[in-house]
Protein backbone atom coordinates (compact mmCIF):
# COMPACT_ATOMS: atom_id res chain seq x y z
CA UNK A 1 0.00 0.00 0.00
CA UNK A 2 2.59 2.66 0.98
CA UNK A 3 3.02 5.77 2.69
CA UNK A 4 0.79 8.31 2.81
CA UNK A 5 -0.01 9.35 -0.65
CA UNK A 6 -1.14 12.68 -2.73
CA UNK A 7 -5.03 12.40 -1.46
CA UNK A 8 -3.64 13.07 2.16
CA UNK A 9 -0.75 15.98 1.43
CA UNK A 10 -3.61 17.85 -0.53
CA UNK A 11 -5.98 17.23 2.24
CA UNK A 12 -3.89 18.98 5.08
CA UNK A 13 -3.04 21.72 1.90
CA UNK A 14 -6.80 22.38 1.86
CA UNK A 15 -7.26 22.68 5.83
CA UNK A 16 -4.48 24.71 6.01
CA UNK A 17 -5.70 27.11 3.78
CA UNK A 18 -9.18 27.14 5.12
CA UNK A 19 -7.10 28.36 8.36
CA UNK A 20 -5.52 31.45 6.51
CA UNK A 21 -8.58 32.09 5.13
CA UNK A 22 -9.86 32.51 8.58
CA UNK A 23 -6.97 34.07 9.53
CA UNK A 24 -7.38 36.63 6.96
CA UNK A 25 -11.02 37.20 7.63
CA UNK A 26 -11.38 37.77 11.62
CA UNK A 27 -7.82 39.24 13.02
CA UNK A 28 -7.71 42.82 12.55
CA UNK A 29 -3.89 43.24 13.32
CA UNK A 30 -2.08 44.29 10.10
CA UNK A 31 0.22 41.83 11.64
CA UNK A 32 -2.07 39.00 11.93
CA UNK A 33 -3.42 39.25 8.54
CA UNK A 34 0.33 39.44 7.12
CA UNK A 35 0.59 35.74 9.00
CA UNK A 36 -2.69 34.54 7.65
CA UNK A 37 -1.25 35.15 4.36
CA UNK A 38 1.40 33.61 5.07
CA UNK A 39 -0.23 30.07 6.05
CA UNK A 40 -2.35 30.46 2.52
CA UNK A 41 1.09 31.01 0.75
CA UNK A 42 2.33 27.92 2.45
CA UNK A 43 -0.50 25.56 1.90
CA UNK A 44 -0.24 26.57 -1.46
CA UNK A 45 3.50 25.52 -1.08
CA UNK A 46 2.91 22.01 0.34
CA UNK A 47 0.53 21.44 -2.69
CA UNK A 48 3.16 22.12 -4.59
CA UNK A 49 5.44 20.16 -3.36
CA UNK A 50 3.21 16.91 -3.13
CA UNK A 51 2.01 17.26 -6.80
CA UNK A 52 6.19 17.65 -7.63
CA UNK A 53 6.47 14.48 -5.64
CA UNK A 54 3.79 12.19 -6.67
CA UNK A 55 2.84 13.50 -10.03
CA UNK A 56 6.57 14.32 -11.53
CA UNK A 57 9.09 13.77 -9.32
CA UNK A 58 12.12 13.14 -11.61
CA UNK A 59 11.50 16.78 -13.36
CA UNK A 60 13.04 19.05 -10.62
CA UNK A 61 11.72 22.52 -11.77
CA UNK A 62 8.64 21.84 -9.39
CA UNK A 63 11.06 22.40 -6.16
CA UNK A 64 12.30 25.13 -7.91
CA UNK A 65 8.97 26.34 -8.57
CA UNK A 66 8.36 26.19 -4.79
CA UNK A 67 11.69 27.97 -3.99
CA UNK A 68 10.54 31.08 -6.22
CA UNK A 69 7.17 31.09 -4.29
CA UNK A 70 9.21 30.84 -1.18
CA UNK A 71 11.46 34.12 -2.40
CA UNK A 72 7.28 36.08 -3.60
CA UNK A 73 6.39 35.05 0.20
CA UNK A 74 9.50 36.73 1.46
CA UNK A 75 8.86 39.81 -0.64
CA UNK A 76 5.11 39.92 0.39
CA UNK A 77 6.65 39.96 4.15
CA UNK A 78 9.12 43.20 3.17
CA UNK A 79 6.66 45.09 1.53
CA UNK A 80 3.83 44.23 3.98
CA UNK A 81 5.69 44.56 7.18
CA UNK A 82 7.18 48.09 5.64
CA UNK A 83 3.52 49.21 4.11
CA UNK A 84 2.34 48.12 7.86
CA UNK A 85 4.73 50.07 9.18
CA UNK A 86 4.18 53.12 7.27
CA UNK A 87 0.33 53.12 7.52
CA UNK A 88 1.50 52.82 11.53
CA UNK A 89 3.92 55.74 11.38
CA UNK A 90 0.90 57.83 10.14
CA UNK A 91 -2.13 56.43 11.74
CA UNK A 92 -0.59 55.81 15.07
CA UNK A 93 -2.75 52.74 14.67
CA UNK A 94 -2.22 48.95 13.69
CA UNK A 95 -6.03 48.42 13.32
CA UNK A 96 -6.63 47.69 9.96
CA UNK A 97 -10.29 48.99 9.70
CA UNK A 98 -8.76 52.27 10.68
CA UNK A 99 -6.67 51.98 7.27
CA UNK A 100 -10.03 52.86 5.59
CA UNK A 101 -9.26 55.72 3.67
CA UNK A 102 -5.52 55.63 2.39
CA UNK A 103 -6.07 59.28 1.55
CA UNK A 104 -4.16 61.45 3.74
CA UNK B 1 1.85 -2.51 5.79
CA UNK B 2 5.68 -3.14 6.75
CA UNK B 3 7.65 -0.70 9.38
CA UNK B 4 8.73 1.71 6.67
CA UNK B 5 4.91 2.89 6.19
CA UNK B 6 3.86 2.91 9.34
CA UNK B 7 6.78 5.29 9.90
CA UNK B 8 5.76 7.20 7.77
CA UNK B 9 2.49 7.18 8.09
CA UNK B 10 2.77 8.15 11.87
CA UNK B 11 5.67 10.84 10.96
CA UNK B 12 2.79 11.95 8.57
CA UNK B 13 -0.01 12.21 11.23
CA UNK B 14 2.38 13.81 14.10
CA UNK B 15 3.73 16.66 11.40
CA UNK B 16 0.21 16.93 9.83
CA UNK B 17 -0.93 17.45 12.86
CA UNK B 18 1.60 20.25 14.18
CA UNK B 19 0.91 22.10 11.26
CA UNK B 20 -2.42 22.56 11.56
CA UNK B 21 -2.86 23.17 15.43
CA UNK B 22 0.21 25.54 15.01
CA UNK B 23 -1.62 27.36 12.48
CA UNK B 24 -5.69 27.09 14.40
CA UNK B 25 -2.88 28.12 17.49
CA UNK B 26 -2.00 30.65 15.80
CA UNK B 27 -5.58 31.97 14.68
CA UNK B 28 -7.41 31.30 17.93
CA UNK B 29 -5.03 32.54 20.23
CA UNK B 30 -5.26 35.81 21.84
CA UNK B 31 -1.59 37.01 22.35
CA UNK B 32 0.09 38.41 19.55
CA UNK B 33 3.37 37.07 20.82
CA UNK B 34 2.07 33.27 20.83
CA UNK B 35 0.69 33.35 17.77
CA UNK B 36 3.82 34.20 16.25
CA UNK B 37 5.41 31.09 17.86
CA UNK B 38 2.50 29.34 16.92
CA UNK B 39 3.21 30.14 13.30
CA UNK B 40 6.58 29.07 13.30
CA UNK B 41 5.56 25.73 15.15
CA UNK B 42 3.40 25.44 12.51
CA UNK B 43 6.26 25.87 9.10
CA UNK B 44 8.74 23.94 11.11
CA UNK B 45 6.45 21.17 10.89
CA UNK B 46 5.39 22.01 7.18
CA UNK B 47 9.79 21.53 6.23
CA UNK B 48 9.27 18.26 8.30
CA UNK B 49 6.23 17.25 5.53
CA UNK B 50 8.74 18.37 3.20
CA UNK B 51 11.28 16.09 4.43
CA UNK B 52 8.69 13.46 4.25
CA UNK B 53 8.05 14.46 0.56
CA UNK B 54 11.52 13.59 -0.18
CA UNK B 55 12.43 17.72 -0.40
CA UNK B 56 15.17 18.08 1.68
CA UNK B 57 16.42 21.09 0.14
CA UNK B 58 13.02 23.01 0.44
CA UNK B 59 12.70 21.76 4.36
CA UNK B 60 16.38 23.52 4.80
CA UNK B 61 14.94 26.74 2.98
CA UNK B 62 11.72 26.35 4.60
CA UNK B 63 13.35 26.87 7.85
CA UNK B 64 15.54 29.08 7.48
CA UNK B 65 13.34 31.77 5.36
CA UNK B 66 10.63 31.38 8.05
CA UNK B 67 12.60 31.19 11.17
CA UNK B 68 14.05 34.25 10.24
CA UNK B 69 10.63 35.87 8.77
CA UNK B 70 8.99 34.98 12.15
CA UNK B 71 11.33 36.23 14.42
CA UNK B 72 11.28 39.73 12.60
CA UNK B 73 7.49 39.23 12.61
CA UNK B 74 7.51 38.49 16.44
CA UNK B 75 9.29 42.05 17.25
CA UNK B 76 7.38 43.92 14.91
CA UNK B 77 4.83 42.66 16.59
CA UNK B 78 6.56 43.55 20.52
CA UNK B 79 7.26 46.64 18.80
CA UNK B 80 3.92 48.27 17.64
CA UNK B 81 1.69 46.02 20.14
CA UNK B 82 3.06 45.58 22.96
CA UNK B 83 0.70 42.59 23.11
CA UNK B 84 -2.38 43.31 25.10
CA UNK B 85 -4.36 40.30 24.77
CA UNK B 86 -0.98 38.15 25.81
CA UNK B 87 -1.50 40.19 29.21
CA UNK B 88 -5.12 39.51 29.56
CA UNK B 89 -4.70 35.78 28.58
CA UNK B 90 -1.62 35.46 31.03
CA UNK B 91 -3.82 37.07 33.41
CA UNK B 92 -6.89 35.12 33.33
CA UNK B 93 -4.82 31.87 33.31
CA UNK B 94 -3.21 32.83 36.36
CA UNK B 95 -6.85 33.30 37.62
CA UNK B 96 -8.18 29.95 36.53
CA UNK B 97 -5.34 27.82 37.52
CA UNK B 98 -4.43 28.69 40.92
CA UNK B 99 -6.80 31.69 42.81
CA UNK B 100 -4.96 31.89 45.80
CA UNK B 101 -1.52 32.60 44.43
CA UNK B 102 -3.59 35.02 41.76
CA UNK B 103 -2.80 38.58 43.99
CA UNK B 104 -0.05 37.09 45.76
CA UNK B 105 1.91 36.67 42.56
CA UNK B 106 1.37 40.19 41.83
CA UNK B 107 2.20 41.91 45.10
CA UNK B 108 3.71 39.56 47.83
CA UNK B 109 2.19 39.88 51.18
CA UNK B 110 3.65 36.98 53.32
CA UNK B 111 0.18 35.37 53.83
CA UNK B 112 -1.19 31.64 52.89
CA UNK B 113 -2.20 30.79 49.01
CA UNK B 114 -5.23 29.09 49.57
CA UNK B 115 -6.77 30.74 52.94
CA UNK B 116 -9.50 28.61 54.67
CA UNK B 117 -11.49 30.87 55.98
CA UNK B 118 -13.45 33.12 53.73
CA UNK B 119 -12.55 36.39 56.05
CA UNK B 120 -9.25 35.43 55.65
CA UNK B 121 -9.24 34.89 51.65
CA UNK B 122 -11.04 38.83 52.16
CA UNK B 123 -8.35 40.43 53.66
CA UNK B 124 -6.10 39.23 51.61
CA UNK B 125 -7.18 40.37 48.87
CA UNK B 126 -8.24 43.75 49.67
CA UNK B 127 -4.85 43.92 51.34
CA UNK B 128 -3.94 43.29 47.61
CA UNK B 129 -6.12 45.20 46.05
CA UNK B 130 -4.07 47.88 48.03
CA UNK B 131 -0.63 47.02 47.13
CA UNK B 132 -1.34 46.73 43.73
CA UNK B 133 -2.53 50.04 43.55
CA UNK B 134 0.54 51.33 45.20
CA UNK B 135 2.31 49.61 43.12
CA UNK B 136 0.36 51.09 40.00
CA UNK B 137 0.94 53.99 41.35
CA UNK B 138 4.64 53.93 40.61
CA UNK B 139 3.95 52.84 36.75
CA UNK B 140 1.11 54.10 36.28
CA UNK B 141 2.47 55.11 32.53
CA UNK B 142 1.56 51.77 31.95
CA UNK B 143 -1.67 51.28 30.75
CA UNK B 144 -1.54 47.72 30.02
CA UNK B 145 -0.65 46.92 33.44
CA UNK B 146 -3.03 49.10 34.58
CA UNK B 147 -6.15 47.45 32.66
CA UNK B 148 -5.63 44.35 34.18
CA UNK B 149 -5.12 45.31 37.82
CA UNK B 150 -8.40 46.92 36.93
CA UNK B 151 -9.87 43.67 35.87
CA UNK B 152 -7.93 41.96 38.96
CA UNK B 153 -9.61 44.06 41.12
CA UNK B 154 -13.08 43.28 39.54
CA UNK B 155 -12.54 40.04 39.97
CA UNK B 156 -11.47 39.81 43.42
CA UNK B 157 -14.55 42.21 44.39
CA UNK B 158 -16.41 39.13 43.13
CA UNK B 159 -14.77 36.76 44.86
CA UNK B 160 -15.28 38.53 48.17
CA UNK B 161 -18.62 39.16 47.54
CA UNK B 162 -18.84 35.85 47.06
CA UNK B 163 -17.30 34.68 49.53
CA UNK B 164 -19.41 37.22 51.85
CA UNK B 165 -22.10 35.63 51.07
CA UNK B 166 -21.14 31.97 51.81
CA UNK B 167 -19.63 33.03 55.15
CA UNK B 168 -22.97 34.84 56.20
CA UNK B 169 -24.91 31.63 55.90
CA UNK B 170 -22.34 29.37 57.44
CA UNK B 171 -21.09 31.53 60.44
CA UNK B 172 -24.76 32.91 61.07
CA UNK B 173 -23.66 36.70 61.38
CA UNK B 174 -24.89 37.91 58.27
CA UNK B 175 -25.25 41.69 59.68
CA UNK B 176 -21.60 42.02 60.45
CA UNK B 177 -20.27 40.15 57.11
CA UNK B 178 -22.60 42.01 55.56
CA UNK B 179 -20.81 45.44 56.66
CA UNK B 180 -17.85 44.34 56.57
CA UNK B 181 -18.63 43.76 52.68
CA UNK B 182 -20.16 47.25 52.25
CA UNK B 183 -16.60 48.14 53.72
CA UNK B 184 -14.16 46.77 51.72
CA UNK B 185 -16.70 47.15 48.74
CA UNK B 186 -16.94 51.23 49.28
CA UNK B 187 -13.05 50.91 49.77
CA UNK B 188 -12.41 49.11 46.52
CA UNK B 189 -15.14 51.61 44.56
CA UNK B 190 -12.98 54.55 45.26
CA UNK B 191 -10.50 52.95 43.81
CA UNK B 192 -11.95 51.87 40.78
CA UNK B 193 -12.78 55.12 40.30
CA UNK B 194 -9.75 56.40 40.50
CA UNK B 195 -8.27 54.02 38.44
CA UNK B 196 -10.79 53.69 36.01
CA UNK B 197 -10.21 58.14 35.32
CA UNK B 198 -6.98 57.64 35.42
CA UNK B 199 -7.33 54.73 32.34
CA UNK B 200 -9.51 56.84 30.28
CA UNK B 201 -6.88 59.42 30.55
CA UNK B 202 -4.51 56.99 29.65
CA UNK B 203 -6.32 55.28 26.85
CA UNK B 204 -7.33 58.78 25.29
CA UNK B 205 -3.82 59.73 25.05
CA UNK B 206 -2.98 56.43 23.65
CA UNK B 207 -5.87 56.75 20.90
CA UNK B 208 -5.78 60.80 20.00
CA UNK B 209 -1.66 61.53 20.56
CA UNK B 210 -2.70 64.35 17.95
CA UNK B 211 -5.76 65.81 19.87
CA UNK B 212 -4.28 66.70 23.12
CA UNK B 213 -7.59 69.63 22.79
CA UNK B 214 -9.56 66.15 24.06
CA UNK B 215 -7.86 65.95 27.19
CA UNK B 216 -9.42 68.93 28.43
CA UNK B 217 -12.99 67.44 27.79
CA UNK B 218 -14.51 67.68 30.69
CA UNK B 219 -15.78 63.85 30.54
CA UNK B 220 -13.16 62.24 32.59
CA UNK B 221 -13.34 64.87 35.38
CA UNK B 222 -16.62 64.47 35.76
CA UNK B 223 -16.72 60.91 35.49
CA UNK B 224 -14.15 60.73 38.32
CA UNK B 225 -16.83 63.15 40.27
CA UNK B 226 -19.48 61.21 39.80
CA UNK B 227 -18.24 57.27 40.10
CA UNK B 228 -15.60 57.85 42.85
CA UNK B 229 -17.76 58.13 45.66
CA UNK B 230 -19.88 55.33 44.86
CA UNK B 231 -20.72 53.35 47.82
CA UNK B 232 -22.42 50.54 48.87
CA UNK B 233 -24.77 53.03 50.68
CA UNK B 234 -27.06 54.19 47.80
CA UNK B 235 -27.58 50.60 46.71
CA UNK B 236 -30.89 51.24 47.18
CA UNK B 237 -32.95 52.43 44.30
CA UNK B 238 -32.18 56.02 42.66
CA UNK B 239 -33.44 58.11 39.88
CA UNK B 240 -31.78 60.67 37.91
CA UNK B 241 -32.37 62.73 35.17
CA UNK B 242 -30.29 61.86 32.30
CA UNK B 243 -30.35 64.19 29.24
CA UNK B 244 -30.00 62.13 25.75
CA UNK B 245 -30.18 62.77 22.27
CA UNK B 246 -33.95 62.04 20.62
CA UNK B 247 -31.97 60.48 17.68
CA UNK B 248 -29.02 58.88 19.17
CA UNK B 249 -29.77 56.99 22.58
CA UNK B 250 -26.50 55.98 23.21
CA UNK B 251 -25.11 59.36 24.02
CA UNK B 252 -25.77 60.53 27.50
CA UNK B 253 -25.25 63.37 29.83
CA UNK B 254 -26.34 64.34 32.87
CA UNK B 255 -27.07 68.02 32.00
CA UNK B 256 -28.24 69.64 29.09
CA UNK B 257 -26.33 70.43 26.14
CA UNK B 258 -25.83 69.55 22.16
CA UNK B 259 -25.47 66.24 21.27
CA UNK B 260 -21.90 65.69 20.19
CA UNK B 261 -22.72 63.31 16.81
CA UNK B 262 -25.65 65.78 15.12
CA UNK B 263 -26.09 68.64 17.19
CA UNK B 264 -29.17 68.46 18.52
CA UNK B 265 -30.32 69.46 21.94
CA UNK B 266 -30.57 66.78 24.73
CA UNK B 267 -33.89 65.66 26.08
CA UNK B 268 -34.45 65.03 29.44
CA UNK B 269 -34.97 61.63 30.13
CA UNK B 270 -36.20 59.53 34.16
CA UNK B 271 -33.66 56.84 34.67
CA UNK B 272 -33.82 54.41 37.15
CA UNK B 273 -30.78 52.29 37.94
CA UNK B 274 -31.70 49.78 40.67
CA UNK B 275 -29.27 47.85 42.72
CA UNK B 276 -26.10 49.24 43.36
CA UNK B 277 -26.06 50.51 39.19
CA UNK B 278 -26.50 53.57 39.65
CA UNK B 279 -23.51 55.68 39.76
CA UNK B 280 -21.97 52.88 37.72
CA UNK B 281 -24.28 53.25 35.03
CA UNK B 282 -24.45 57.18 35.31
CA UNK B 283 -20.42 56.39 34.40
CA UNK B 284 -20.90 54.32 31.93
CA UNK B 285 -23.12 56.06 30.11
CA UNK B 286 -20.67 59.33 30.04
CA UNK B 287 -17.98 57.01 28.71
CA UNK B 288 -20.11 56.33 26.07
CA UNK B 289 -20.74 59.65 25.39
CA UNK B 290 -17.36 60.65 25.31
CA UNK B 291 -16.17 58.27 23.64
CA UNK B 292 -18.64 58.66 21.03
CA UNK B 293 -17.78 62.68 20.83
CA UNK B 294 -13.98 62.29 20.10
CA UNK B 295 -14.44 58.90 17.86
CA UNK B 296 -17.79 59.55 15.72
CA UNK B 297 -17.33 56.60 13.30
CA UNK B 298 -16.74 53.84 15.15
CA UNK B 299 -16.12 52.39 19.07
CA UNK B 300 -12.56 51.53 19.12
CA UNK B 301 -11.71 48.37 21.36
CA UNK B 302 -10.10 50.47 23.51
CA UNK B 303 -13.48 52.40 23.82
CA UNK B 304 -15.08 49.09 24.59
CA UNK B 305 -12.91 48.36 27.57
CA UNK B 306 -13.22 51.29 29.49
CA UNK B 307 -17.04 50.95 28.68
CA UNK B 308 -17.06 47.44 30.13
CA UNK B 309 -14.62 48.10 33.02
CA UNK B 310 -16.31 51.01 33.63
CA UNK B 311 -19.99 48.89 34.38
CA UNK B 312 -16.98 46.94 36.63
CA UNK B 313 -17.39 49.99 38.66
CA UNK B 314 -20.66 48.65 40.01
CA UNK B 315 -20.24 45.54 41.42
CA UNK B 316 -20.55 43.90 37.87
CA UNK B 317 -17.88 41.03 37.08
CA UNK B 318 -17.22 39.89 33.90
CA UNK B 319 -19.02 36.38 34.53
CA UNK B 320 -22.20 38.81 35.40
CA UNK B 321 -21.86 40.70 31.92
CA UNK B 322 -21.51 38.03 30.22
CA UNK B 323 -24.87 36.21 31.94
CA UNK B 324 -26.39 40.40 31.41
CA UNK B 325 -25.64 40.77 28.04
CA UNK B 326 -23.81 38.32 26.20
CA UNK B 327 -23.69 40.76 22.68
CA UNK B 328 -21.21 43.59 25.09
CA UNK B 329 -19.08 40.51 26.82
CA UNK B 330 -19.02 39.31 22.84
CA UNK B 331 -17.39 42.61 21.76
CA UNK B 332 -15.17 42.99 24.55
CA UNK B 333 -13.75 39.36 24.02
CA UNK B 334 -13.45 39.87 20.34
CA UNK B 335 -11.63 43.39 20.43
CA UNK B 336 -9.28 42.19 22.81
CA UNK B 337 -8.83 39.06 20.84
CA UNK B 338 -8.05 41.69 17.99
CA UNK B 339 -10.36 40.18 15.63
CA UNK B 340 -13.08 41.90 14.22
CA UNK B 341 -16.95 41.72 15.07
CA UNK B 342 -17.82 39.50 11.87
CA UNK B 343 -16.09 36.58 13.60
CA UNK B 344 -19.12 34.47 13.20
CA UNK B 345 -19.47 35.03 9.62
CA UNK B 346 -15.71 34.64 8.98
CA UNK B 347 -15.64 31.05 10.96
CA UNK B 348 -18.75 29.60 8.74
CA UNK B 349 -16.92 31.13 5.50
CA UNK B 350 -13.69 29.33 6.03
CA UNK B 351 -15.15 26.29 7.21
CA UNK B 352 -16.91 26.40 4.19
CA UNK B 353 -14.05 26.91 1.92
CA UNK B 354 -12.20 24.05 3.69
CA UNK B 355 -15.06 21.57 3.46
CA UNK B 356 -15.19 22.58 -0.51
CA UNK B 357 -11.78 21.92 -0.62
CA UNK B 358 -11.39 18.85 0.39
CA UNK B 359 -14.71 17.92 -0.60
CA UNK B 360 -13.25 18.62 -4.56
CA UNK B 361 -9.91 16.74 -3.34
CA UNK B 362 -11.48 13.95 -2.58
CA UNK B 363 -13.04 13.20 -6.04
CA UNK B 364 -10.33 13.62 -7.93
CA UNK B 365 -8.29 9.89 -9.06
CA UNK B 366 -4.99 11.00 -8.51
CA UNK B 367 -2.50 9.35 -9.71
CA UNK B 368 -0.88 6.62 -7.59
CA UNK B 369 2.58 6.69 -5.81
CA UNK B 370 5.69 6.47 -8.62
CA UNK B 371 9.16 5.73 -8.21
CA UNK B 372 11.13 7.84 -5.52
CA UNK B 373 13.03 10.72 -6.72
CA UNK B 374 16.81 10.01 -6.80
CA UNK B 375 18.79 10.97 -3.58
CA UNK B 376 20.96 13.77 -4.87
CA UNK B 377 17.87 16.23 -5.67
CA UNK B 378 19.40 18.92 -3.29
CA UNK B 379 22.23 18.90 -6.38
CA UNK B 380 19.88 18.80 -9.40
CA UNK B 381 17.30 21.65 -7.77
CA UNK B 382 20.97 23.40 -7.53
CA UNK B 383 21.70 22.84 -11.28
CA UNK B 384 18.41 23.29 -12.38
CA UNK B 385 18.20 26.75 -10.41
CA UNK B 386 21.85 27.90 -11.71
CA UNK B 387 21.64 27.10 -15.31
CA UNK B 388 17.84 27.01 -16.66
CA UNK B 389 15.85 28.94 -13.93
CA UNK B 390 19.03 31.59 -13.23
CA UNK B 391 16.48 34.32 -14.81
CA UNK B 392 13.66 33.21 -12.49
CA UNK B 393 15.62 33.43 -9.47
CA UNK B 394 17.16 36.24 -10.55
CA UNK B 395 14.07 37.98 -11.06
CA UNK B 396 12.84 36.73 -7.73
CA UNK B 397 15.93 38.30 -5.81
CA UNK B 398 15.17 41.63 -7.65
CA UNK B 399 11.67 41.63 -6.62
CA UNK B 400 13.09 41.48 -3.23
CA UNK B 401 15.33 44.16 -3.27
CA UNK B 402 12.66 46.50 -5.28
CA UNK B 403 10.28 45.67 -2.26
CA UNK B 404 13.15 45.85 0.52
CA UNK B 405 14.37 49.04 -1.57
CA UNK B 406 10.71 50.78 -1.34
CA UNK B 407 10.07 49.93 2.54
CA UNK B 408 12.88 51.58 2.96
CA UNK B 409 12.01 54.78 1.16
CA UNK B 410 8.60 54.77 1.97
CA UNK B 411 9.73 54.45 5.64
CA UNK B 412 12.23 57.02 5.30
CA UNK B 413 9.28 59.38 4.41
CA UNK B 414 7.73 62.05 7.25
CA UNK B 415 4.04 61.07 7.53
CA UNK B 416 2.09 64.15 6.14
CA UNK B 417 0.54 65.12 10.10
CA UNK B 418 3.75 65.41 11.56
CA UNK B 419 5.37 67.02 8.95
CA UNK B 420 3.49 70.31 9.17
CA UNK B 421 3.89 70.16 13.05
CA UNK B 422 7.19 70.16 12.68
CA UNK B 423 8.91 73.20 14.72
CA UNK B 424 12.29 72.92 13.28
CA UNK B 425 12.29 74.70 9.52
CA UNK B 426 14.72 72.25 7.99
CA UNK B 427 12.51 71.51 5.25
CA UNK B 428 13.39 72.42 1.51
CA UNK B 429 10.63 74.12 1.04
CA UNK B 430 11.69 77.01 3.23
CA UNK B 431 15.06 77.07 2.08
CA UNK B 432 13.38 77.71 -1.33
CA UNK B 433 11.19 80.62 -0.51
CA UNK B 434 14.33 82.44 1.59
CA UNK B 435 16.51 82.15 -1.80
CA UNK B 436 12.96 83.56 -3.62
CA UNK B 437 12.68 86.32 -0.82
CA UNK B 438 16.54 87.95 -1.77
CA UNK B 439 16.23 87.21 -5.21
CA UNK B 440 13.66 89.68 -5.69
CA UNK B 441 14.93 92.23 -3.12
CA UNK B 442 18.63 92.44 -4.98
CA UNK B 443 17.36 92.94 -8.50
CA UNK B 444 16.24 96.63 -6.82
CA UNK B 445 19.05 97.27 -4.65
CA UNK B 446 22.14 95.99 -6.64
CA UNK B 447 24.77 93.98 -5.41
CA UNK B 448 24.35 94.95 -1.81
CA UNK B 449 22.24 91.80 -2.07
CA UNK B 450 24.48 89.43 -3.94
CA UNK B 451 26.12 87.52 -0.99
CA UNK B 452 23.67 87.22 1.00
CA UNK B 453 22.05 85.06 -1.14
CA UNK B 454 25.08 83.70 -2.25
CA UNK B 455 25.49 82.18 1.22
CA UNK B 456 21.75 81.53 1.63
CA UNK B 457 22.16 78.98 -1.86
CA UNK B 458 25.32 77.99 -0.26
CA UNK B 459 23.60 76.74 2.80
CA UNK B 460 20.66 75.27 1.32
CA UNK B 461 23.15 72.95 -1.36
CA UNK B 462 24.79 71.68 2.07
CA UNK B 463 21.22 70.77 3.43
CA UNK B 464 21.10 69.03 0.96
Amino acid sequence: MGGPGLLAYLVVGGLLFAIGVFAVLCQRGAVMVLMGIEIILNAAILNLVAFWRFVNPADYAGQVFVIIAMTIGAVEMAVGLGIMLMVYRVKGTQNIDKFGEMKE
Amino acid sequence: MNWNDLLQWTSFIIFSALVLGGALGMVLTMSMYRAGLSLMISLVALAGLFILLEADMLAVIQVMMNVGGMLVMILFMVMLMLDPGGEMMWDMKRRMKMPGFAALSMSMPSKPAAASSPKQAETNLTGDTQNMLMSMGEQNARDTANMNIVKEVELNMAESFKDGMSAGEISGQPHKRIREIQRSMAVMQQQLGLMQQELILLEEELEQPNRPSEMANPGPDHRMTTSAPASPANSQTTKKTIYTCPMHPEVRSDKPGRCPKCGMDLVPIEDENNDAGGTGMVGSGDGSGSSNSSNDSQMTGHDHMSHSVTQGGSVETAAQMQRRSPQAYYRMMADMAMSTRQLPLAGIGSVLVGLILVALIAQVAWPSRPVAPDLDGPARVGDLLLSGYMMAFEGAAFLILTGILGAVLLARREPANRRSRKKKPRAKVGNGSETATPNDNSRGEGESAMPNLNSISLRSTEGR
